[in-house]
């Protein structure tokens, strides 16, 4: 199981849509995508969807984590 | 999932765009009018010719572009849902077939057609609201900016409320329109509706265009109650012909949110971390600066009314209102097309092939140069205009005019330049392999 770590932080939109869904099309089976965001990307959700991934969206401290995965068979 | 919201889908393209590339007309009427203006423009302010000049750009170049703004914003940023896109197919013919009736009519001061020219404007302007309305309450993300839609929705309201009474009130004299009437609907319309949207929707997209970090605004949300509780009164008192030194008071209390406001942004763009300034970043310091320019002339107003009451200063108010509308939210808006449009296309066309292709970027889909010479040709048609009205002299007004014509060709030519098949300047995006594998 791997973790790819992202820094999101900083980047104008959608630049942090373009770098989350490139990195997912490498994500293996029990990966998990763990990005730095500085507000929530509510758009990417459906896309995230339409590609068969799952995610978490937390705050942390003064940013959020989006974490995601591919979503179980 | 944990901590999961409503997703939110960007509305599709051909139910926004329309409005984007329809609202320059207005700005070509406005423009084609004032390059047409004769000696007595400064005569009185609500000359047919001014008011022609007026609404072609408040009703068609300004509120079509924020009618095709927020029905991108609401379900894109606020998290609503539009209630039906047929109901804005409906709304958008409805609303270009009105305005220039409701233009032409102020033009030839054609009182019947006005009445009809109004109610079409007005059946418009209530399609959109219930679309707004109903969108941002059907689910929505907290945020001060959804605060502002909705109170700058109110005061659409109330402006065509009272716009269409007071059109009633002419055509079937019903009784009379003063001057402080005008003034009511005017800043109703100007402040409650055009400028708190300009407000709400900046304290989204500036921060997020220019990757605000570290800090937050300070004074949004008493700049929301100040100007909303302002304006109420101000109308409200407006309505009943007050003296003089009772409007003073009313009049500081509507420049205070706009005030508190430009502080606020002048603060965000100071934490930017992208140092080098866009389109929209400079639009924002030349909208910024507008602001400036029209509270200094609304003081230098509300000075020669209490000073001279008796004199006319038409020029001034000219000055005045024009600063604001074209100034101030006028660059704005330009500088936020280049943002709204290219993001919305970028989504339809793009999005579904990131990390299949090399996509261009947003900032490859508009020419940020062609851009920024759009937005200083506005900014320069501005000054002269307003230099034109402080001195009187037809001649610049004149040229102001025709630089507003070539900046509305200009600026749809930059927009329709976006459709255009677009590839990517940069090679694949950089994160294709694990950052940190572990
Ligand atoms: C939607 C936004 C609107 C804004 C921002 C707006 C703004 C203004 C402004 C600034 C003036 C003063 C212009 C001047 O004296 O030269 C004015 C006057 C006026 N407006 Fe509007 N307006 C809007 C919509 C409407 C609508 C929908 C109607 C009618 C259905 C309307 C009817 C009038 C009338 C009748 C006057 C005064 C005419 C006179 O001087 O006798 N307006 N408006």
């Amino acid at each position: 199981m791997a973790q790819v770590e992202l820094d999101n932080r900083g980047l104008m939109p959608p630049e942090p849509m373009v770098r989350i869904l490139s990195a997912l099309a490498t994500l293996g089976d029990d990966d998990d995508l763990v990005a730095l965001m500085d507000r929530e990307p509510m758009l990417l959700y459906p896309e995230l969807e339409r590609r068969g991934f799952v995610w978490t969206f937390a705050e942390a401290g003064d940013g959020y984590v989006l974490t995601i995965r591919k979503a179980s068979p | 999932m944990s901590a999961r919201v409503t997703p939110a889908e960007s509305p599709p393209l051909w139910l926004v765009a329309p409005f984007f590339l329809a609202a320059p007309a207005g700005l070509a009427a406005a423009g084609v009018i004032i390059a047409g203006a004769n000696s007595d423009s400064f005569a009185g302010v609500n000359l047919p010719r001014n008011l022609a000049i007026v609404h072609a750009l408040v009703v068609g170049w300004v509120t079509t572009t924020m009618m095709g703004a927020t029905y991108q914003l609401i379900p894109a940023v606020l998290g609503g849902r539009l209630f039906s896109a047929w109901l804005v197919r409906l709304q958008f013919a409805l609303h270009v077939c009105a305005v220039p009736v409701f233009v032409w009519a102020f033009y030839h001061w054609d009182l019947p057609l006005l009445e009809i020219g109004g109610m079409m404007v007005c059946g418009s302007l209530v399609l959109y609201l219930a679309n707004a309305v109903l969108g941002l309450a059907r689910g929505s993300r907290p945020g001060v900016t959804r605060w502002y839609v909705m109170a700058a929705l109110s005061f659409l309201l109330a402006t065509g409320g009272f716009g269409l009474l007071w059109v009633m009130a002419m055509r079937h004299a019903l009784f009379p329109i003063t001057f402080d009437r005008i003034a009511a609907h005017a800043h109703l319309g100007l402040l409650g509706w055009l400028g708190l949207t300009v407000m709400g929707v900046s304290y989204q997209l500036v921060p997020m265009f220019n990757v605000v970090r570290g800090t937050e605004p300070r004074f949004s949300r008493v700049a929301l109650v100040v100007t909303v509780a302002a304006l109420i009164a101000f109308a409200g008192v407006m309505l009943l012909a007050p003296p003089r030194p009772v409007r003073v008071v009313f009049a500081i209390g509507l420049a205070a949110g706009p005030i508190l406001w430009g502080l606020d942004l002048l603060r965000l763009m100071h934490h930017r971390s992208r140092r080098n300034l866009d389109v929209q970043g400079r639009a924002t310091y030349l909208s910024l600066t507008m602001l400036a320019v029209t509270i200094a002339l609304g003081f230098t107003v509300l000075a020669m009314q209490v000073v001279s009451p008796e004199r006319n200063n038409t020029h001034v108010v000219v000055a005045y209102a024009m600063a604001g509308v074209l100034g101030w939210m006028g660059t704005m808006l330009i500088g936020n097309t280049y943002k709204i449009l290219p993001f919305l296309l970028w989504y339809h066309r793009y999005r579904p092939l990131v990390g299949r292709a090399p996509v261009p970027v947003t900032a490859d889909i508009y020419n940020d140069r062609a851009a920024t010479a759009v937005l200083a040709s506005h900014a320069a048609g501005v000054a002269v205009l307003v230099l034109a009205a402080l001195l009187e002299n037809t001649w610049l007004l004149r040229a102001s005019g025709g630089i507003f014509a070539a900046v509305a060709v200009a600026h749809l030519g930059t927009m329709l330049h976006m459709f255009l098949p677009k590839t990517s300047s940069r090679p694949m995006a950089p994160a294709t392999r694990p950052l940190v594998a572990r």
